[in-house]
């Protein structure tokens, strides 16, 4: 035939192209989430956020924060309800009698997880650079003045003033303790990318965006732990998917399979679902300087009018208690008392008709896209404060507009919520509250009165009077209402029958050490 | 040479087309609120902590000059860094394409693979029963959502069966092929119902044509006439299709691999433009655009081949 060299050539080349647009060029194999064929020696667990910075003190979201409780250990550790502190890298601790100067005697015997034995040099380099680095958890270790170490496993930390919640501070993961000699003169993307620490578990690779495993260490100072030699974390954004891949068996365990899916998941013979107390309130932040939400009387009648049992019913299936305070159930000093709001309409519209707002007035809801929970609020929220008389929009934003928007104080009513990260009320109630840190949650609320008992409860060390600087607050936050507290959610875990072990704080991490996956 | 020579202006008309791409998609992108330094630092950064980090991602230079500079980067084939990431593109791309690139290939395999048979089925029993059932299920795939005939695959193939894996690309070719054969399928199923449909008019169009009647009064076996004479006569309306699907394939991956959990391409551009990862999502459109012109030029370079009556100039 005519010309068939030159078509075969081009055929040939078309083909060339497909190939390598399949080949992509790549020489490294790709990732996989499979590995629980052989079961025993690998627990897979599907989480629903990919992890992107691994240093404890510069990150800021849980999917970092979660995964490394099992790789970096701090010198108190919290016990798993979340209300008291146990020994962890320090065995005990004293405090001077004025509590500005606290010792802490070190564990021996602790290595990191390359072999090389944890010292207080170790500690002093690790908390002096928590303290002096600029990052969202510097307010952590803002009140210690100086940190020494006198002898290699005794470190003395100075106050500047009395700090009641410094426990807590020292319990968070940012007062991780690292390796000084690896990390000193490290660049912060080596520090991100490639975590070392005391606990049970080392990274042994994390592909961004993909998946993270951790292997055990083998220096790990707990005798026996951990029980499984290997954890793999695959990311898996689609509820859907995570909820067939632990029904199809290809995983062992899945985190926050979605409310809707849990009666599903339920009723799969070999699977366990948990419901894991925890810390997670759903907030409404309203914006308290513009709009109709400056009125504190609309704002109030704003949460008479929420439905809270209806809401609770429809998003998380039941499974959640109405909120009474900014405070999650689980931390000191909530007080369970405390009045919260419930649906009340005829309050609602008195409270309503009280604060001037006219009938009709436009309020407007930020909604993120892709949040099935959040877009499901906002609904349930328009139908209860239609009733009120006026009339809610909805503002369907991708979450990094939101986010703009949100930090530009854009917003009437922004869709929100919280984890605790120490079982100390202050964390919380400096963000939402103090002003500082998020212009409280960028509702603006700025009191003097609020400063000032946050400064109270930070500094007095009585637990007692404590309690009853904390109830004040709680009070004083219902009645300003810059944020409105909806209901207190478990967090939601789904596991394959044979996994034991499994361990989830209500300050959210997972702790993996004591898990055995039965073949 | 004249293909050659058609190729090449067509390979050069394909610059200032490539030029607008990058333009409409830097901007674009910039014209979207949000901040990928807001994104990367979360909620409790510090407003001074985000501006620092604008500044050493560079995005507070004017930006026309951040254009040029974007451009003047891709002309020396360098892609940038993921602000996500903290990665070069160039790194992170590798991996991903080859999961994206396998399933898309292994797709139109596989359509092939389905609607050949049946257009051929539907043609020669033209109305009969083969016909009327090729043709009402066809429409199936047509209609329904792709990330609904995953689910739907998934429930059937990895829950109920346990037949086949959920998720995952796995790690040996022979793993892909398993892996990735849900996902291939689900992909596969409207472009096999298209072309089948296709297929079949053009099997029916070349059965009517003189040169068949010729075939077969010159006494060629009836495979023979089939395979050498109307399956080639069809095949341009299968390139046709192939060429357009592969387009269509690369946006269909997008919503296949987020319900396969596939570390592809399209589940990477789904992020990057949610945390506005500007340098990820320039360079995939860029990259997705460019191959969408090269698919094209390589249908109609392959019109010619097939059928001599087809000039390129």
């Amino acid at each position: 035939m005519r010309g068939t060299g030159s078509r075969r050539v081009l055929l040939a080349s078309i083909a060339a192209v497909l190939l390598l647009s399949a080949c992509g060029g790549a020489a490294q194999p790709a990732a996989s989430t499979a590995g629980s064929s052989g079961g025993k020696s690998v627990f897979t667990y599907a989480v629903n956020t990919p992890a992107d910075n691994l240093d404890p003190v510069t990150q800021d979201a849980n999917a970092d924060i979660w995964p490394l409780a099992n790789v970096y250990e701090t010198l108190v550790g919290l016990n798993q309800k979340g209300d008291g502190y146990v020994p962890d890298l320090a065995t005990s601790w004293d405090t001077s009698s004025d509590g500005l100067t606290w010792t802490f005697h070190l564990r021996s015997g602790v290595k990191f997880s390359n072999g090389q034995a944890m010292t207080s040099a170790d500690v002093v380099w690790s908390l002096q650079r928590a303290h002096d680095t600029n990052g969202p958890w510097q307010w952590a270790l803002a009140p210690v003045k100086s940190i020494a170490a006198p002898d290699a496993s005794t470190v003395v930390i100075t106050l500047a003033q009395p700090w009641a919640p410094f426990l807590a501070d020292v319990s968070l993961f940012s007062s991780a303790i690292m390796s000084a000699a690896t990390f000193k003169s490290a660049t912060q993307a080596t520090i991100s990318k490639s975590p070392m620490g005391t606990g049970p578990y080392y990274v042994a690779q994390w592909v961004q965006g993909q998946k993270i495993v951790l292997k055990a260490n083998s220096h790990y100072w707990q005798a026996g732990l951990p029980k499984t030699a290997e954890v793999d974390l695959p990311y898996v954004p689609d509820d859907n998917t995570r909820a067939i891949q632990i029904q199809s068996g290809q995983v062992d365990g899945i985190d926050a399979p979605a409310f809707a899916q849990l009666d599903q998941l339920r009723a799969a013979s070999n699977l366990n679902v948990l419901l894991d107390p925890s810390t997670a309130v759903a907030l409404l932040s309203l914006n308290t300087k513009q709009g109709p939400t400056a009125s504190v009387q609309f704002r109030q009648a704003l949460a008479d009018a929420i439905d809270y049992q209806g809401l609770i019913k429809t998003i998380v299936f039941g499974n959640a208690k109405p909120a009474n305070s900014f405070l999650p159930e689980t931390t000191l000093f909530y007080n369970a008392s405390q009045t919260g709001y419930s649906f009340d309409l005829a309050k609602a519209k008195a409270l309503f008709a009280q604060s001037g707002v006219p009938a009709g007035t436009t309020l407007s809801l930020l909604v993120r896209s892709g949040s099935q929970v959040q877009q499901q609020t906002a609904v349930e929220l328009k139908s209860d404060w239609t009733q009120l008389g006026i009339n809610p929009q909805l503002e369907l934003l991708d979450p990094a507009a939101a986010t703009a928007r949100y930090r530009q104080d854009d917003f009437q009513v922004d869709i929100t919520g919280w984890t605790n990260d120490i079982p100390d009320p202050d964390e919380l109630t400096t963000y939402a509250l103090g002003f500082t840190q998020s212009e409280s949650y960028h509702s603006q609320y700025h009191s003097a009165a609020m400063d000032a008992l946050i400064t109270q409860g930070e500094t007095t060390l009585d637990t007692a009077k404590r309690q009853q600087i904390y109830n004040q607050i709680q009070q004083m936050a219902m009645n300003d209402l810059p944020i409105i507290p909806l209901y207190y959610a478990p967090y939601t875990v789904a596991l394959s029958k044979k996994v034991s072990g499994f361990v989830q704080m209500t300050t959210g991490p997972w702790l993996f050490a004591n898990v055995t996956v039965q073949p | 040479m004249k293909q050659l020579q058609y190729a090449a202006r067509r390979i050069v008309q394909m610059i200032p087309v490539l030029v607008l791409v990058t333009i409409v998609s830097f901007f674009l992108l910039k014209l979207l609120p949000g901040d990928p330094a807001a994104m990367v630092l979360g909620d409790k950064a510090s407003d001074a902590a985000i501006a620092a980090f604008r500044h050493q991602l560079g995005l507070d230079q004017p930006l026309l000059a951040q254009y040029l500079l974007y451009v003047q980067h891709l002309a020396t084939g360098n892609l940038g860094t993921s602000i996500i990431y903290r990665t070069p593109v160039m790194e992170l791309m590798g991996p991903r394409a080859e999961v994206t690139g396998f399933l898309v290939v292994y797709s139109m395999v596989l359509g092939i693979l389905i609607a050949v048979p049946l257009a051929f089925a539907a043609a020669l029993h033209r109305d009969g029963w083969p016909d009327q059932l090729v043709r009402v299920v066809t429409t199936i795939p047509l209609v329904s959502p792709t990330f609904w005939i995953g689910l739907l695959l998934l429930l059937v193939f990895s829950v109920k069966l346990h037949w086949l894996p959920a998720t995952g690309f796995g790690e040996s070719f022979a793993d892909h092929l398993v892996h990735l054969f849900l996902p291939a399928l689900t992909l596969s199923l409207s472009f096999a119902a298209l072309l089948a449909r296709n297929l079949r008019a053009a099997i029916l169009d070349a059965l009517g044509r003189t040169f068949v009647d010729f075939a077969r009064a010159k006494g060629l076996p009836r495979r023979v006439i089939l395979y050498r004479h109307v399956l080639r006569a069809a095949l341009v309306s299968i390139v046709t299709i192939v060429g357009l699907q592969l387009s269509f394939a690369i946006g269909g991956a997008v919503v296949t691999e987020t319900v396969f959990a596939l570390p592809g391409l399209g589940t990477w551009m789904e992020q990057s433009i949610f945390a506005r990862d500007y340098q990820v999502v320039q360079s995939l459109t860029f990259i997705f655009a460019a191959g969408t012109i090269v698919i094209n030029l390589l249908t109609d370079l392959t019109y010619s081949v097939l059928d001599p009556r087809v000039t390129v100039d």
